[in-house]
């Protein structure tokens, strides 16, 4: 165990349009940080979601404290990686954790997360859906099928020593993670797979866990049907030059 | 070296036995007919029924979690009723 009483979670919240789901994921996440008794605080990024995200943000300052819920909200939709990139800059923990304000990704796993970087003494974990007891909640055959079939070709291109590389559900220490960022190009939905292989580059430790992934309840999704190509252009470009 | 020149010089491995093979085996046989010389042909039809067989396999046994959902559901109950109570208006 490495475990150090100094260890401080920074969790970063990108939001747009998650009015319904922000209460619920704070509310989790500080029930099951509060339960294992960590240092954290929680860094709600909103760009500007015309359903009103920033006012639930602004009532869950008051009601958790300025401490623990830190609001970092910028003018436009400027996007995903952005958005990690700038909650980052204003992170004070050690360790960053990433994950999507949906409700697709569970609290309950970031103990698990954490348990696991300790006793290994990890850089980096992340979740994955495609092992051990892993797994998805109302994914029809189609998208179970593309879910498969992209990460079986990611798997047979990259060779990435990682089950699951699109997944956004991850643990970082907070220096690996800057120094990957600055050293990964692509935008968007790429950005998750570049950040494990140029990891494995750095010859980085990175861990699994299992997570089940439940579609979200509420709010629509944002990544459109461009997903596939922009998948497949992100891939290859991998592929060639890495 | 890149995945991508990993992959060309394991094809160009593959081709350089496959000529060898050829160049070992007596053209007038069935056996060079039909294994030998049509070789990268079999070998793509291998790769791709066992990749499709993988992948339609896992597709069958991706695990559901209905359970994970329920909690879910039940613990968004529990959040919106507490968090009303801390005073919150918007729920
Ligand atoms: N700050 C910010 N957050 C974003 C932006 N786009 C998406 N998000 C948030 O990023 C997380 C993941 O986005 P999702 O829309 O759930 O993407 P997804 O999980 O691939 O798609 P679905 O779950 O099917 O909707 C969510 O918390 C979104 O609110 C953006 O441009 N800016
Ligand atoms: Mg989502």
């Amino acid at each position: 165990m490495t475990s150090n009483a100094n260890d401080k979670y920074s969790i970063l919240l990108p939001t747009y349009n998650e009015k319904e789901n922000l209460p619920i994921i704070v509310w989790l996440i500080t029930k099951y940080m509060d339960e294992g008794k960590y240092n954290y605080e929680i860094i709600i990024i909103d760009d500007g979601s015309p359903d009103g995200t920033l006012d639930v943000a602004k009532e869950l300052q008051e009601i958790y404290g300025a401490s623990k819920i830190v609001l970092k909200p910028r003018a436009s939709k400027l996007g995903l990686g952005t958005a990690y990139i700038h909650g980052m800059k204003h992170a004070t923990g050690n360790f960053v954790i990433i994950m999507d304000a949906d409700l697709s990704h569970h609290p309950k796993f970031i103990p698990k997360f954490i348990t696991l970087q300790q006793e290994k003494n990890l850089d980096i974990v992340t979740g994955t859906r495609y092992s051990g007891n892993g797994g998805v909640y109302g994914w029809d055959f189609y998208r179970k099928l593309v879910s498969r079939g992209a990460n079986f070709l990611t798997q047979i291109l990259l060779w990435p020593g990682v089950s699951d590389l699109t997944g956004s559900f991850r643990l970082y220490r907070k220096d690996v993670l800057e120094k990957l960022v600055s050293n990964c190009v692509s935008k968007g939905y790429v950005f998750q797979m570049e950040m494990v292989i140029r990891a494995r580059q750095f010859n980085y430790t990175i861990g699994e866990v299992p997570i089940s992934f439940v579609d979200r309840v509420y709010g629509q999704s944002k990544l459109g049907g461009s997903e596939i190509v922009q998948f497949a252009k992100g891939l290859l470009y991998l592929f060639a030059t890495t | 070296m890149t995945q991508l020149a990993k992959f060309l010089s394991l094809g160009i491995l593959a081709v350089m036995v496959w000529i060898k093979l050829m160049g070992i085996t007596d053209p007038d046989t069935l056996l060079y007919k039909c294994v030998v010389f049509p070789l990268p042909f079999w070998g793509v039809v291998v790769f791709g029924a066992i990749s499709a067989a993988i992948v339609l396999y896992r597709t069958f046994t991706f695990n559901d979690c209905p359970d994970a959902a329920k909690e879910l559901l039940e613990q968004i109950d529990e959040a919106r009723k507490d968090l009303r109570k801390r005073g919150m208006k918007s729920l």
